[in-house]
C-alpha cells in the first residue's frame, strides 16, 4: 500500500470521528467540517512521519485540538464571538437537549471546551488531556471541575437536569434572588 | 468524588457523556460522495499551499506545548500595606444555581459571612489599604467594585471586553485590568471609572499571565500572548504600552522583585525562567528550571525566587544575585501555586495531585512533610497567606471548601464550608 493509499484509508475511518469532535468544539457542522478537513491536511503533508507512529489517532485529535484553540484565538482576537455561538433552529418550542447542551457548551471557554469534550467525549484520560494541551494533570482536573459547575449551573438554568426529580426546582429558584 | 449537594442539579462524567453523544446525534448525512470530496479538496489544497501547511504543520507542532494554564495566576494578592483591624478573606465562588458570588470569611472565627452577589469570575484583587475587592466579570465586560466596609458591591464598572486579570498599583490608585481584545483598561480606584483602554502589541492574549506592576508603579508588565515570545511594558505615565522586549520563549507567569530591579518571566511551555533588567530593558539568558512551571514567588528580601514545576512535581530555587537554579525541592504531585509567608521564613506550595500543601523551609530549602488537606477536601487551586503570617487559606475548588493552616504548627484545621466551586482568593488588612 502507498502512503497516499493508507493515508486515505486512516481518513476515511478518522474524518467521521474528527468531524464530531470538532463539532462539540465549534458547535456547527459548517465549522465542524472545515477543522476537521484542515487537520487532515496538515497530517497529510506530514503523513509520512506521522505514520511511523503507533498514536496516529492521537496526533489527528491534538492537531485538531490545536487548530480548533488556533482559530479561537484567532477569531477572538477579533472580537468576533458571535460567530462561534451555535446553529440552532428558529425558536424552539420545547427545550432540545441538543440545543441546550451545545448553548451550555457555548459558554465555556475554548480551553475548558476541549478539556470536557476530549475527556468525557473522547474519553481521554486526565493525564491524556494534560498532554494534548500541554498543561498539568493537576490543571485538568480543576478545569474538568469548573466547567462541569458551570455546565451544571447553565443545565440547571434550562430545567434539562430537573425532569427526574421535579421537586429540586422550587429549593433551587429560590436561589435566585 | 465528592457527594453532590442534593439541591443542586446533578451532572457526573457519565450522565455528561450521554448529553454530549446526544448532540452529535444531529449530524448531517456525508455519503461516500461527500467523503471524496472531501479528499480530494485535501489533494487540491495540498497542491495549492503545500509550502503555507508545511509552514503550519510546524508550528502546530510547537503550538501542541504552548497553550498556557488557564487556571493559573489569574488573581493577584497585593500584600497589604498595613494591618489595621481584623483581615477578611475573600473567595470568589461560582454556585451551580446562580451567579458568581464574593464569600467574605473572618479571619477570627473561621466563618464565612453573607455572600455578596457578584460577577461569574475567577479574578478579583484588593486594593491595599483593604478597602475595596475588584472583581472581574467576564460576561458583562465589567468590574464589580465591593465594599469591604459594608460588604456590599458597587455599581459596575464597564472594561474593554472579555476581561480576564486584574492588577492594582503599590499605591492603590489605579486597577489595571487585561481583557482578551488586547486591551488594558485602567480604573481609578478614588472614582471607580475606568479611562480609555491602552492597545497592546501583538495582539493576543495569555489567560495565564497577570499583568506585573513595579514597586514604583511606573510600569505593568504584560505577556500579551502565548505565540509570541515578547513582554511588553505599559508606561503608566503615559498610558502607552512601549516596545516590546523578545525573548527565548513565550512568558507566562510574570513576577517583579522586591527592588525593581528585574523581571523574572516564567515559561511554562519551555521549562525555563527568563530575567530582565528593568533599567536596561533587556533579557537575560533562559535559566532551565524543571517540567511545565505554573507559578513562581520572590522573598520578601529580593534574594529567592522559588519556581513550581507542575509537571516534574518540585520547586526550583533560583538565586537572584547570581540567577543560578539550584537543587530543585521534591514536593507533592501536580504543584500549582506557591505563597511565601511576610517574613520570608517558609514557602507553602499546594500540590492539586496529591491535595497535600508542602512547608519549605527557605533557610535550607528543605521540604517538611506534606499537611494533608484532609479526606475529601482535595484539589487545592489557590493560596492565601494572612499580613500576620499566622494562617494559610487554602481554597479546595473541587470539594467547595476553605482550608485554615495555622503556620506555627503546619497543621490543617477544620474545613470551612462555602459549597459550590470556590476559586480565587484575596485577604484584606
Amino acid at each position: 500500500m502507498t502512503g497516499a493509499e493508507e493515508f486515505i484509508e486512516f481518513a476515511t475511518g478518522a474524518a467521521p470521528r474528527l468531524r464530531r469532535t470538532a463539532f462539540l468544539l465549534c458547535g456547527n457542522w459548517h465549522t465542524a467540517e472545515d477543522l476537521a478537513q484542515t487537520t487532515l491536511a496538515k497530517m497529510f503533508v506530514s503523513w509520512r512521519r506521522i505514520s511511523q507512529r503507533d498514536a496516529v489517532y492521537a496526533y489527528a485529535d491534538r492537531t485538531l485540538v490545536n487548530t480548533y484553540l488556533a482559530d479561537r484565538r484567532r477569531k477572538r482576537a477579533g472580537e468576533l464571538l458571535a460567530g462561534w455561538l451555535p446553529e440552532r433552529p428558529a425558536a424552539p418550542q420545547t427545550p432540545d437537549l441538543r440545543i441546550v447542551m451545545l448553548d451550555a457548551l457555548a459558554t465555556l471557554p475554548p480551553k475548558a471546551r476541549v478539556v470536557v469534550v476530549m475527556r468525557y467525549w473522547a474519553d481521554l484520560s486526565v493525564d491524556q488531556v494534560a498532554d494534548l494541551l500541554g498543561c498539568s494533570p493537576g490543571n485538568v482536573k480543576s478545569q474538568s471541575a469548573r466547567a462541569l459547575d458551570k455546565l451544571r449551573m447553565v443545565l440547571g438554568e434550562s430545567g434539562l437536569l430537573d425532569q427526574p426529580m421535579d421537586e429540586r426546582h422550587e429549593t433551587r429558584s429560590t436561589r435566585h434572588d | 468524588m465528592t457527594k453532590p449537594d442534593m439541591n443542586e442539579p446533578y451532572l457526573n462524567g457519565t450522565a455528561l457523556r450521554a448529553m454530549l453523544e446526544h448532540a452529535v446525534a444531529g449530524e448531517p448525512l456525508i455519503g461516500p460522495v461527500a467523503q471524496n470530496a472531501l479528499l480530494a479538496g485535501l489533494k487540491r489544497r495540498r497542491r495549492r499551499r503545500t509550502s503555507g501547511i508545511v509552514a503550519c504543520a510546524g508550528v502546530v507542532a510547537v503550538v501542541s506545548v504552548i497553550v498556557p494554564t488557564l487556571t493559573g495566576a489569574r488573581s493577584t494578592t497585593p500584600t497589604p500595606a498595613t494591618s489595621a483591624g481584623t483581615p477578611t478573606v475573600y473567595v470568589t465562588n461560582t454556585a451551580p444555581g446562580g451567579p458568581g458570588w464574593l464569600i467574605p470569611i473572618s479571619t477570627a472565627t473561621n466563618t464565612a459571612g453573607p455572600r455578596i452577589k457578584v460577577g461569574n469570575s475567577d479574578a478579583i484583587a484588593a486594593t491595599p489599604n483593604g478597602k475595596t475587592i475588584y472583581v472581574l466579570d467576564e460576561r458583562s465586560d465589567t468590574v464589580i467594585p465591593v465594599s469591604t466596609a459594608t460588604n456590599t458591591a458597587g455599581a459596575p464598572i464597564k472594561v474593554a471586553d472579555y476581561p480576564f486579570a486584574i492588577t492594582i498599583t503599590p499605591d492603590g490608585k489605579i486597577a489595571y485590568v487585561l481583557s482578551e481584545n488586547s486591551q488594558l483598561t485602567p480604573i481609578m480606584t478614588a472614582t471607580n471609572t475606568a479611562g480609555r483602554p491602552i492597545a497592546i502589541n501583538p495582539a493576543g492574549y495569555n489567560l495565564a499571565a497577570s499583568p506585573a506592576i513595579t514597586p514604583d508603579g511606573k510600569t505593568i508588565y504584560i505577556s500579551p500572548s502565548v505565540q509570541s515570545d515578547v513582554l511588553v511594558p505599559v508606561k503608566a505615565a503615559t498610558d502607552t504600552a512601549g516596545k516590546p522586549i523578545r525573548l527565548r520563549a513565550a512568558p507566562t507567569v510574570i513576577a517583579i522583585t522586591p527592588d525593581g530591579k528585574t523581571v523574572y518571566t516564567v515559561s511554562e511551555p519551555s521549562g525555563t525562567v527568563t530575567p530582565i533588567d528593568i533599567a536596561t530593558g533587556t533579557a537575560g539568558p533562559p535559566i532551565k528550571v524543571g517540567q511545565y512551571p505554573v507559578d513562581i514567588a520572590i522573598t520578601p528580601d529580593g534574594k529567592t525566587a522559588y519556581v513550581v514545576n507542575s509537571g516534574s512535581n518540585t520547586v526550583t530555587p533560583i538565586d537572584i544575585a547570581t540567577d543560578k537554579a539550584g537543587p530543585p525541592i521534591k514536593v507533592g504531585l501536580s504543584p500549582f501555586k506557591i505563597a511565601i509567608t511576610p517574613d520570608g521564613k517558609t514557602a507553602y506550595v499546594i500540590n492539586n495531585g496529591s491535595s497535600t500543601v508542602t512547608p519549605i523551609d527557605t533557610a535550607t530549602n528543605t521540604a517538611a512533610p506534606p499537611i494533608k488537606l484532609g479526606e475529601n477536601w482535595g484539589n487545592p487551586s489557590a493560596i492565601a497567606i494572612t499580613p500576620d503570617g499566622q494562617t494559610a487559606y487554602v481554597v479546595c475548588s473541587a470539594s467547595g471548601a476553605i482550608i485554615p493552616i495555622a503556620t506555627a504548627t503546619n497543621t490543617a484545621g477544620p474545613p470551612i464550608k462555602v459549597g459550590g466551586s470556590p476559586y480565587a482568593i484575596v485577604i484584606t488588612s
